[in-house]
C-alpha cells in the first residue's frame, strides 16, 4: 500500500514539473525583450535584419512558442540548460558552483533554526502564557517582521565595519590564493555572518510554526487521555504530543523551501554571495533570460522534490495515511 | 430577495468577534499603530512638508532635527521625512491594492473549485498546487525584470498572482464545510440560483480567515515590494520606502539615518499587521480558541 502511494507521489512530479516549467516559460515570453537584441546589443553590431534574422533562426526563435518549449524542455533533460546571451557562458557550467554556495548557505542556517525552534517551540507550547513564551513569541514575531535586507545592513555595518569582526562580501578573500585549512577557515569568517542572520531570521518563522502546531497537538483528547491514565508529563510531551505535531512541522519545512530561498536571494546579494539568488538578481538586471528560464526551473524541481521527500517522510511516519 | 433571508449568524460572530479583539491588548495595539499609519498615508500630501523628489543642492546628508529637516536628508538632498511619509503611502497602497485583487482571484478560483467541485475543483487546486511549487519573491523577481517599463500597478498584479493559491486553497475548505449547513439547504429550497447562494449564503460566513490570512498577506506585499525595489527592480519611478534605503547604503556609516527611518516604518508597518493578524486569528478561529 505504501509503495502504491510513493509510486503515486512520484508519478505526480512529472506533470507538475511540467506545468510549472511552462508557465515560467509563458510569463517570460509575455514581455521579454528579444535574447537577439539583447546578444546584438552586447556585442556592439548594429541591429540590421540582415544579423538579426540568422541568428534568430540557429537559436530556433522563429519558431512558435510550443516548438520553443519542447526544444527547451529536450535539452533540459540532456542536462543542457541553455546558452546565456549575456554573459557568453553555458549555464551547465556555471550553475553547480552557485548551486554549492546557496545550499551551504541554506541548509546550515536551516540546520540551526530548526534545532532552536524544535527546542523553544516545543518549550513555549507546553508553557502557554507563561513570561518565557510571551518573550520568546514577542522576539519571535519581532524578528519575523524586520525586513531582511535591512538587517543584513546593520549587521555588515556592526560586526564588519565598525567591530572589524567578518569581512564586508564575497566567499573568500579574493586574491589571497589559501589552501587547505587556512582556506576553510577564511570561508568559514565570510559565511558566518550572512548564516546567522538567515539562521534568525528562520527561527522566528520555524519557531511560530512548531508552537502553534504543539498547541493544537496539546488541546487534542488522546493527550487528555494520555494524562488520565497517569502518565508522566514528559512522555506525555514527547512520546505523544511532538510525534503527532512532528507531521505537521515536516510538511511546513518543505512548503518553507521557498521562504527560505527568498531569504537567501536578499542575503547573497547584500553579502556579494556568488550563489543562486544573487545569480537570479544579476540575470533580472540583465533580462538574460536563458539564464532566469534555467534557475526557475532548478528551484522549481527544488521545492518539488523537497514536498516529494516531506510527503514520504510523512507517509512512514503516519500510519494513517494510506492511499 | 431581501436582507432577511440571509442568516444573521455572519453578525453576531463579527460581533463577538470585536469583543474578543478589545480584549487582546497586543492585536489592539497593532490595530492601533496600523489605523495611524493609514491617517498617515490618506493625508501624506497635507503631512510632507516638501515633494520628496525636490533635492536640496548644498543640503546633503544633514542630520536628523536640523532645522527644516525634521529627520534630516539623503545623499541626494532629499527630505527624509517627506520620502518617509510618502512612501508609507505607497507601502499600503501596494499592500491593500494586491490584496484586493487577491482576494477577488481567490474567492473566484476558490469558490468554483469548491462549490461546484467534480473535475474543475481538481483543476483549479492542481493548478493551483503547481503555482505553489514556485517560490513567491523568485517569481516575482522573475516577472518583473522581463516588464519593458516596471510600473507599481504591474508589479501588485504579479504580486497578487505569484500569492493567491494559498488564500484559494482556505476559500475552498472553507465552502466545502459550509456548502452543505442547513441555512445553505434553505436558500437552495427557495430556489436561488448557485452564483446567489456562493455570493449572498456563503461568503459572508467565510470571511473570517480571509481577513486573517488577507491582514498577514498585506505585510508580505509590504516586504516584497520594498525587497523589490531595495534590489533595484521595483518602479523606479515610484517614491518607495525600499528604494530609500537603497540610496542610504552607499552613506551607512556617514549617515545613518537615510536607511534607518525608512527601515523602521517598514519594520512597524508589518509588525503592526503581523500583531493585528495574530490577534484576528485567535478572535475568529475556532480551532485555535479551544
Amino acid at each position: 500500500m505504501k509503495k502504491a502511494y510513493i509510486l503515486k507521489r512520484l508519478f505526480m512530479v512529472i506533470p507538475t514539473l511540467l506545468i510549472a516549467t511552462a508557465i515560467i516559460f509563458s510569463l517570460l515570453h509575455l514581455a521579454r525583450s528579444d535574447p537577439i537584441e539583447i546578444m546584438v546589443r552586447s556585442s556592439g553590431k548594429p541591429m540590421s535584419p540582415e544579423i538579426i534574422e540568422p541568428l534568430r533562426a540557429r537559436y530556433g526563435l522563429d519558431k512558435p512558442l510550443y516548438v520553443q518549449y519542447i526544444h527547451w524542455l529536450v535539452n533540459l533533460l540532456r542536462g543542457d540548460l541553455g546558452y546565456s546571451y549575456v554573459t557568453n557562458q553555458e549555464i551547465s557550467n556555471i550553475l553547480p558552483r552557485k548551486v554549492m554556495i546557496t545550499l551551504e548557505l541554506v541548509l546550515t542556517a536551516n540546520i540551526i533554526s530548526m534545532t532552536f525552534a524544535l527546542l523553544l517551540g516545543v518549550i513555549a507550547a507546553v508553557k502557554k502564557n507563561s513570561i518565557l513564551d510571551n518573550l520568546l513569541s514577542v522576539f519571535a514575531l519581532f524578528t519575523y517582521s524586520m525586513p531582511l535586507f535591512w538587517v543584513g545592513l546593520v549587521a555588515i555595518y556592526l560586526f564588519s565595519l565598525k567591530l572589524g569582526l567578518t569581512p564586508v562580501a564575497g566567499s573568500f578573500t579574493a586574491g589571497a590564493h589559501l589552501e587547505g585549512i587556512q582556506y576553510l577557515v577564511d570561508h568559514l569568517r565570510h559565511m558566518i555572518l550572512p548564516a546567522g542572520i538567515l539562521s534568525c531570521a528562520y527561527l522566528a518563522y520555524y519557531f511560530r510554526l512548531v508552537r502553534s502546531s504543539m498547541l493544537d497537538v496539546l488541546n487534542e483528547d488522546y493527550i487528555v487521555a494520555a494524562r488520565a491514565k497517569g502518565l508522566t508529563e514528559s512522555t506525555v510531551i514527547y512520546k505523544h504530543a511532538l510525534r503527532n505535531a512532528l507531521l505537521p512541522i515536516i510538511t511546513f519545512f518543505a512548503v518553507s523551501l521557498g521562504f527560505v530561498l527568498a531569504g537567501s536571494v536578499v542575503i547573497e546579494t547584500i553579502f556579494g554571495l556568488p550563489g543562486l539568488g544573487r545569480f537570479l538578481v544579476t540575470a533580472a538586471f540583465q533580462r538574460d533570460y536563458t539564464a532566469l528560464l534555467s534557475l526557475n526551473a532548478v528551484i522549481v524541481m527544488m521545492v518539488v522534490f523537497a514536498n516529494l521527500f516531506a510527503d514520504i517522510a510523512c507517509a512512514y511516519a503516519d500510519p494513517r495515511i494510506r492511499y | 430577495m431581501s436582507d432577511d433571508v440571509t442568516p444573521d449568524k455572519a453578525q453576531s460572530q463579527w460581533v463577538l468577534a470585536l469583543r474578543r479583539l478589545i480584549k487582546s491588548r497586543v492585536a489592539l495595539l497593532g490595530t492601533s499603530v496600523l489605523i495611524v499609519f493609514i491617517l498617515v498615508g490618506i493625508f501624506a500630501p497635507i503631512l510632507a512638508p516638501y515633494n520628496p523628489d525636490r533635492m536640496f543642492y548644498g543640503q546633503e546628508t544633514v542630520p536628523p532635527f536640523s532645522k527644516g529637516f525634521f529627520l534630516g536628508t539623503n545623499s541626494v538632498g532629499q527630505d527624509v521625512f517627506s520620502y518617509v511619509v510618502v512612501g508609507l503611502r505607497t507601502s499600503l497602497y501596494v499592500g491593500f491594492g494586491a490584496l484586493a485583487i487577491e482576494i477577488l482571484i481567490a474567492l473566484l478560483v476558490g469558490g468554483i473549485a469548491g462549490y461546484y467541485g467534480g473535475v474543475i475543483d481538481e483543476l483549479l487546486m492542481r493548478f493551483a498546487d503547481v503555482v505553489m511549487t514556485i517560490p513567491p519573491l523568485i517569481l516575482l523577481i522573475t516577472a518583473v525584470s522581463m516588464l519593458r517599463v516596471r510600473s507599481l500597478s504591474l508589479i501588485i498584479f504579479f504580486m497578487a498572482f505569484v500569492n493567491w493559491p494559498w488564500m484559494a486553497r482556505v476559500v475552498r475548505a472553507e465552502i466545502l464545510s459550509k456548502k452543505e449547513e442547513p441555512f445553505v439547504e434553505e436558500g437552495r429550497s427557495m430556489g436561488f440560483s448557485k452564483t446567489y447562494l456562493l455570493v449572498r449564503y456563503i461568503f459572508p460566513t467565510i470571511l473570517s480567515p480571509v481577513i486573517v490570512l488577507g491582514t498577514l498577506d498585506v505585510a508580505y506585499f509590504i516586504l516584497y515590494e520594498a525587497t523589490l525595489s531595495f534590489l533595484g527592480l521595483g518602479d523606479p519611478t515610484s517614491i518607495s520606502l525600499g528604494i530609500l534605503v537603497s540610496i542610504g547604503r552607499s552613506v551607512l556609516v556617514s549617515a545613518w539615518w537615510v536607511s534607518f527611518f525608512p527601515a523602521v516604518v517598514i519594520f512597524l508597518l508589518v509588525f503592526s499587521l503581523n500583531l493585528m493578524g495574530d490577534g484576528l486569528r485567535d478572535a475568529l478561529d475556532v480551532k485555535t480558541k479551544r
